[in-house]
């Protein structure tokens, strides 16, 4: 099973385009995927225009069953929404001893998640508890870093985040950053060369892969406003092409047997 | 010749260095975050769940009803009933599933207006049956100031009986002229809106055209209605005014007063009887000479409408009689010859009318509170909560200003209200936070229902005041009857009328089923359960009575449930979760009640939220909720599953805290360890 969590402690650094395209890139290569937003804002549930009865408060706190609480965006994605309660939730389990590994308990090991074939995280882009516990479930952290200088703050805490989690649990396999991502990227403009150059040394200097970027393109922002998936708004954009190509690569590094899978099945 | 460029020499970027970036004081302590104590975290959540219940109960003050909103005093609650302590949750783990406390249906709105069938017009005649002159005019047509004359879109409130007729804007309202229902401009909502409005006022409104707006919902294009007058003081109404079943209704004039609606009030209120027009056969109303409204100049209309009434048709003042209502004109339907309010005063039987319109309960002053009220703005403090009440947290000062009466008027008015059913008690005063007792304000109809629930059926006039009467058995001798009891101490059965008696053995609900605020009004038990033995009344065997299989396979449901499923649905009583639950067994014999709570509360949220259209809830639970039992993928083993899960969870998160823990110290003792790393692991053990 995939499991990526989206996180940059910048707001505004498309987490959400990015954890919503990704899913949509995995539905699309046959994988069944849950995306789940964390994020008190909701805005997953807004950008693709869901009307959740239960959101994720309801199945950590009232232990719903998930299947319940899910949304189904598409034939192969169900989101977990979120809403103002998460914030409430959020407290609750805070108080909790263990809260860090809450995710792993409640998807992973009651087995919420067993029919899944890939879990997407959004976070809030700060440094929540949810935000922990989500690394701390899926031990694979993408960051998406858009063309400005606190986004690159952002992503940096990002990965401060997960080794000091590494640091605090000990776990093996540990919390590995797969990636930075950069986003809303625009050659013509200078600065987008300055903060790539940046990320460029940072994921050398960290060890963390710089993926392809992705373009900036107003159909990402239409798609929104449209309520629709990327992929259904506009199959022929540019981001749309770049997260195929980002999501491939992840597809690649994480699980190389689904994507052979994959290729096995186009091919026949 | 071109000017030199003004653009700005570009200046280069200076390149970005994320390690700056990354060490700045923003980011630093994130250690500290990560490593801070449950405890802390714990106060900082009591913290939050005081200010959210500081909060919700003034949300629920002014609300009783609030939105499918969580709340931490829930969750908190939560915790109490597994032994912790509301402001230090020590659950490890969330609470179980056992509040659905957010989940309230009464607040969700009922499923849609309900049309009342209000009878079967004559078919071969078309018969244009009067309406009130319409708000936003005066009694004489002259339109009022500041009244829009085109109603179109108007937001007249849910429930209430106000004259939702809409005029169009080049009409002028003067006697001899009609206003005319204007589908067009209405449009589809406002025209249902009115021909509701008309229905659940009793009033049947015909187009000329035939069309029977009671089951079309809006009247037709270009419909006339004509216009009742009520005739003015002193004049019977003998000619062209047919009154049903031959009661004159006397018109008191005092009450006609200013407004429309007091006007249409006072003169619905005599008599127990409606003032219908009938034009003359082949006339269009608009023709019909319509008498003058105000003075004593009124001349009833040309003798050939008289003559409508004496053709054995059945009386068009029928029509205004609720559904279910007995005829009521022309005498008491008990026959009593004696009837005693409240404190024991007797009348003679031919002062007792029937209770027919709401306001024929309410005096003058009582009517005019409630008008107020009921019409006040948001501003005032009054709180739409559903279209058939409204609930407001204003002291007995704020409500004589916003009523205009002294407030010590004020005083003796509200409790007379509240025991006529016209208001109820929510919450009381708050005196340290200046809030003001919060009540519940029901509209004509809702009013209505609760008067007949609680067996307040008559009035008699006294004065200026209207009381409630009931008969005295005709044994009796005039004098003190023997219902000598004051209205609140009677007992709820005892005042339920006879078409609805109260079962033994079955909780009686209350006269509002819509309201999720179980408390009871003064003088009222309460609704929910609570059983001192702890567990829910067993329903009849069925087979002791009619040979059928007993009712409970199972162990019986308990107290509890009842209890929380009455906090979902307060209609459902104990028979229907008798049913309910014998329907689970069946489904599932090894089913619990914890279960069986579940999915009710799931399929409620599901079914019965917002927007239901859902006209019996229960029977929609009764079908739904045991499904939830059947098959192998049936939700309760789903859930039974996740439970079973949680627990092992829990074992096993204790297991590793301990481990963790373990390895925290053997760290500290570990030598190798840094110094920093050290400080890092003790403050993770903290206070353990």
């Amino acid at each position: 099973m995939i499991r990526i969590v989206v996180s940059n402690q910048r707001g505004g650094v498309a987490k959400t385009t990015t954890a919503v395209n990704l899913a949509r890139c995995f539905a699309d290569r046959q994988l069944k995927t849950l995306l789940i937003d964390t994020d008190s804002q909701g805005s997953i549930s807004t950008i693709l225009g869901l009307k959740p009865q239960f959101t994720l408060h309801d199945f950590l706190i009232k232990q719903m069953v998930l299947k319940e609480c899910v949304v189904q965006a598409n034939d192969r994605i169900d989101v977990l929404c979120s809403d103002r309660k998460t914030a409430v939730a959020e407290d609750i389990i805070s108080g909790q001893t263990l809260r860090e590994v809450h995710f792993e308990q409640v998807f992973g090991e009651t087995g919420a998640d067993r029919e899944y074939d890939a879990v997407v995280f959004d976070v809030a882009p700060s440094l929540t508890l949810f935000q922990t516990c989500a690394m701390l479930y899926t031990k694979q952290v993408l960051i998406p870093a858009a063309m400005e200088t606190l986004s690159v703050q952002g992503a940096s805490a990002s990965i401060s985040s997960a080794s000091q989690l590494n640091r605090l649990f000990k776990r093996q396999p540990g919390i590995a950053s797969i990636g930075i991502l950069p986003v809303m990227v625009n050659n013509r403009l200078q600065m987008t060369q300055t903060v790539m150059a940046a990320l460029t040394d940072m994921s050398g200097e960290l060890n963390v892969p710089l993926l392809p970027g992705i373009r900036t393109d107003t159909a990402v922002v239409k798609a929104a406003r449209a309520k629709m998936f990327l992929a259904d708004f506009d199959p022929k954009s540019k981001a749309l092409e770049d997260y195929e190509k980002a999501a491939d690569i992840l597809l690649n590094a994480l699980r190389p047997a689904a994507v052979n899978e994959v290729s096995i099945q186009t091919t026949a | 010749m071109r000017s030199p460029s003004k653009r700005r020499p570009k200046k280069g970027l200076e390149p970005l260095d994320w390690r700056e970036l990354a060490e700045a004081p923003a980011l630093r302590g994130l250690a500290e975050v990560l490593s801070t104590s449950p405890d802390a975290a714990r106060e900082r959540a009591a913290k939050r769940a005081e200010v959210e219940l500081s909060v919700t109960a003034r949300t629920s003050a002014m609300n009783p009803n609030p939105p499918a909103e969580i709340h931490v005093r829930e969750l908190t609650s939560c915790e109490t009933e597994h032994g912790g302590d509301p402001t230090t949750p020590k659950s490890r783990f969330p609470a179980p599933l056992d509040q659905f406390s957010s989940l309230s249906l009464a607040s969700a709105p009922e499923a849609g207006p309900t049309l009342r069938n209000v009878g079967t017009l004559p078919e071969t005649e078309t018969t244009t049956v009067g309406v009130t002159t319409p708000v936003g005019f005066k009694t004489n047509g002259e339109p009022l100031a500041g009244a829009n004359a085109d109603m179109k879109g108007a937001a007249t409130p849910e429930g209430v009986p106000t004259v939702a007729v809409a005029v169009t804007e080049d009409l002028t309202p003067s006697v001899g002229r009609t206003p005319s229902v204007n589908n067009e401009d209405l449009g589809a909502s406002p025209g249902i809106h009115v021909a509701q409005a008309w229905q659940r006022e009793g009033v049947i409104a015909e187009s000329s055209e035939g069309t029977r707006p009671s089951e079309v919902g809006a009247p037709t294009v270009g419909a006339t209605f004509s216009v009742v007058v009520p005739p003015t003081e002193g004049v019977t109404p003998t000619e062209g005014w047919t009154s049903s079943e031959g009661v004159t209704p006397s018109v008191d004039n005092g009450s006609l007063s200013t407004s429309p609606v007091e006007h249409q009030s006072g003169w619905q209120v005599k008599d127990n009887s409606v003032v219908v027009a009938l034009p003359t056969e082949g006339l269009s109303p608009s023709v019909v000479e319509t008498p003058t409204v105000v003075g004593a100049s009124y001349q009833p209309p040309p003798a050939k409408t008289a003559q409508r009434s004496t053709d054995g048709r059945p009386s068009i003042a029928n029509y205004y009689r609720p559904v279910g209502a007995p005829r009521t004109v022309g005498g008491t339907p008990t026959g009593a010859a004696w009837w005693a309010d409240a404190t024991g005063s007797t009348y003679e039987s031919k002062r007792v009318q029937r209770v027919v319109l709401a306001q024929h309960s309410m005096s003058l002053g009582e009517e005019r509170v409630y008008e107020t009220l009921w019409h006040a703005r948001e501003n005032d403090g009054v709180v739409s909560e559903h279209k058939r009440t409204k609930t407001f947290s204003l002291g007995y000062d704020r409500i004589a200003r916003l009523v205009r009466l002294n407030e010590k008027s004020v005083r003796a008015l509200l409790p007379r209200l509240i025991s006529k059913k016209i208001l109820e008690v929510v919450a009381s005063e708050d005196s340290a936070n200046r809030i003001g007792r919060t009540y519940r304000i029901f509209s004509y109809e809702e009013i209505l229902e609760r008067q007949r629930n609680a067996a307040l059926t008559h009035i008699v006039k006294n004065g200026r005041a209207v009381e409630f009467v009931w008969p005295v058995a005709e044994n009796s001798p005039p004098g003190p009857p023997p219902m000598a009891a004051t209205i609140a101490e009677r007992p709820v059965a005892s005042r339920m009328p006879p078409s609805r008696p109260a079962k033994a053995g079955v909780s009686q609900s209350t006269d509002d089923k819509r309201s999720v605020d179980v408390r009871p009004t003064e003088g009222e038990t309460p609704t929910v359960i609570t059983h001192a033995s702890g567990m829910a009344p067993k329903p009849a065997s069925a087979k002791s009575q009619s040979g059928n299989p007993p009712v409970l396979k199972q162990s019986h449901y308990t107290a509890q449930l009842a209890a929380k499923i009455q906090e979902v649905l307060p209609s459902f009583d104990d028979e229907a979760l008798a049913s309910l639950w014998s329907r689970c067994v069946q489904a599932a014999p090894d089913c619990s009640a914890e279960e069986v709570e579940y999915c009710f509360k799931l399929k409620a949220q599901q079914l019965l939220g917002r927007n239901t259209k859902a006209t019996n809830p229960v029977g929609l639970m009764l079908w739904a909720v045991p499904k939830c039992f059947e098959g192998a993928g049936a939700l309760h083993l789903a859930y039974r599953e996740q439970k079973r899960a949680q627990e092992e969870l829990q074992r096993q998160a204790e297991e590793e805290y301990q481990h963790q823990m373990n390895e925290y110290r053997r760290l500290i003792a570990d030598p190798a360890t840094s110094p920093e790393d050290r400080a890092f692991y003790r403050s993770l053990l903290g206070n353990d």
